[in-house]
């Protein structure tokens, strides 16, 4: 019997949810002729406070970057609507964790800004208050190497990168950190969502793990990168794939793991991946990973998994709209701009 | 040089004639030079039918980059694709009929293979190869305006020589020529005279 506080949060998730704009708003606002009136109808919604500071300087950093300000305001918003309502402790570290998927971001982004010996600004990264980061940003664009960064996460959850520092000198391939770090987000998550009422949970973050090795495999197999650099890529964990023999099988024929990857129950969505990124439509392939996600979260917004679904439906929205409002600006043709969309 | 403000002694003719021959030397030499920068040129011309091309693909990686930013955003498409190593070029010269004209060498192509995103790869693949052919034509519209600027002013010099310095030279000899040859004449009526006088008495 789920408690009275679950309940509770529930409702207020499902309020909130109100608030997103639903597919079909998203579909018109991608249709509509340019970027003035995708505005001019932000200006009636959640985004309206953000837009109207960025029409200042109407470019497409600003808005991006005012989508990200909205994204990681709901966040935060949630974050205390979370710690005002009496659930489990364990629950609540869960939905904190969720929350920390703005925070690999930015983390990704300084990797390879370091990798590349250059200091990240602090536009290029998502703006985060303290309440749902775990790692200190402040000190974090300050370094240089990155064995600096990796010192610096020492003592949080991403202490693990340190494993693969080796590798990634060896290969000199920014992949096999940023794997780590997603291993270290995602896998605090499922072990946090332990139990039967953890599933829902489970089953929404475990496909897009899934689905992102799946993506990375296909692509890495695509660029032609050498088998290790492949393997450490992946990030170890599996849901419904056996990523154990996955990697097994890269080690010994990166087509082997495809083919296996083609007799999972993801066939059908790998077969469509597979044939957009041979016929050169890769960004395709990657709407078809949010897609599928969004419909995931959708079916699974119920109970514990509701608080992991909305902040999954916040981040495709904002991705959403970024995409559209980035593709009207830079003139792209409307059916162009639909199929790189979650709807 | 106007030839009423020149001394006329048979000194000045013979230096002006010495002058005279090393000008048209050097206007021939001149042609010679305008004829070989002219056939540069021309060579070099052959090679810029591709910049319709090139321009072409430009704007075909301008619209896939477009594509790019659009799927991924802006700020993480400039992060992944800073993991490009940037392309190392030397820029050298070489001499062509006395002509400095540059010429650029690729040291180090661009390095696209840690980008592990195949949305930013295959973009930056098209602007790797694409940078270097834009190298190539820089390379040869650079050389081109630097030759196209030595012909017009050699043939500058040449119509100078040819339209101005040679006819001036000529003027100036004939001039000293006549004026030598009105003064012999002068000189021979005087001792003429100076003959019958000293007959008379």
């Amino acid at each position: 019997m789920r408690s009275g506080g679950i309940i509770y949060l529930e409702v207020r998730t499902r309020a909130l949810k109100g608030h997103l704009l639903d597919q079909s708003m998203i579909k018109n606002l991608a249709d509509l002729p340019n970027v003035e009136n995708v505005l001019s109808h932000l200006l009636k919604s959640d985004y309206a406070t953000e837009m109207e500071r960025a029409l200042v300087k109407p470019e497409p950093t600003v808005f991006e970057n005012s989508i990200n300000k909205v994204l990681s305001q709901r966040f935060e918003k949630y974050y205390d609507i979370v710690s005002s309502i009496a659930i489990s402790e364990k629950l609540k570290e869960l939905i904190y964790t969720y929350m920390r998927r703005l925070e690999v971001k930015n983390l990704k982004r300084i990797l390879r800004a370091v990798h590349s010996g250059k200091l990240v600004t602090e536009d290029a990264l998502i703006p985060l208050s303290k309440k749902i980061t775990s790692v200190n940003f402040e000190e974090l664009v300050k370094v240089r190497t990155i064995k600096e960064f990796v010192e610096l996460l020492k003592e949080t959850d991403y202490r693990i990168i340190a494993e693969k520092l080796k590798e990634y000198m060896k290969y000199d391939a920014i992949s096999i950190l940023e794997a780590k770090i997603d291993e270290a987000y995602y896998g605090r998550i499922i072990e946090l969502s332990d139990g039967k009422s953890g599933k829902p949970v489970i089953k929404i973050v475990g496909t897009e793990v899934d689905l992102r090795n799946i993506l990375t495999l296909l692509q890495l197999y695509k660029i032609g990168a050498h088998k290790d650099v492949l393997l450490n890529s992946i990030i170890p964990i599996g849901y419904r794939i056996n990523i154990v023999r996955i990697l097994d099988l890269i080690k010994k024929s990166p087509e082997y793991a495809k083919q296996m990857i083609l007799s999972t129950s993801y066939r059908n969505i790998v077969t469509k991946m597979d044939s957009l990124l041979d016929e050169g439509r890769e960004e395709e392939a990657h709407a078809l990973l949010d897609k599928t996600l969004r419909r995931i979260a959708m079916k699974n917004f119920r109970g514990v998994s509701a608080p992991i679904a909305y902040l999954l439906l916040i981040d495709i929205e904002a991705s959403d709209l970024s995409k559209i409002i980035i593709g009207k600006y830079l003139k792209i043709e409307k059916e162009k701009i639909s199929t790189l969309l979650s709807v | 040089m106007s030839a009423t403000k020149v001394t006329a002694t048979r000194g000045i003719l013979l230096r002006l004639k010495e002058e005279l021959a090393f000008v048209q030397r050097s206007k021939e030499l001149l042609e010679l030079k305008r004829d070989q920068l002219a056939r540069e040129i021309n060579k070099l011309l052959n090679q810029l039918k591709f910049r319709k091309e090139i321009e072409k693909e430009m704007m075909k990686c301008y619209e896939e980059l477009d594509i790019v930013l659009t799927s991924m955003g802006y700020w993480d498409t400039k992060s992944r694709a800073e993991l490009v190593t940037p392309i190392k070029v030397e820029v050298k010269q070489k001499v062509i009929m006395g002509t400095r004209i540059p010429t650029i060498k690729i040291e180090r192509a661009p390095e696209v293979k840690k980008i592990s995103d195949v949305r930013i790869y295959k973009v930056a693949k098209r602007y790797t190869n694409l940078i270097q052919k834009i190298i190539t034509l820089t390379q040869t519209e650079a050389q081109i305006e630097k030759l196209a600027y030595e012909l017009m002013m050699t043939n500058r010099k040449v119509n100078i020589l040819e339209k101005v310095v040679i006819p001036d030279i000529n003027r100036t000899i004939r001039y000293i020529e006549d004026k030598l040859e009105e003064e012999s004449l002068e000189e021979f009526i005087r001792a003429k005279k100076i003959k019958q006088v000293i007959t008379r008495e």
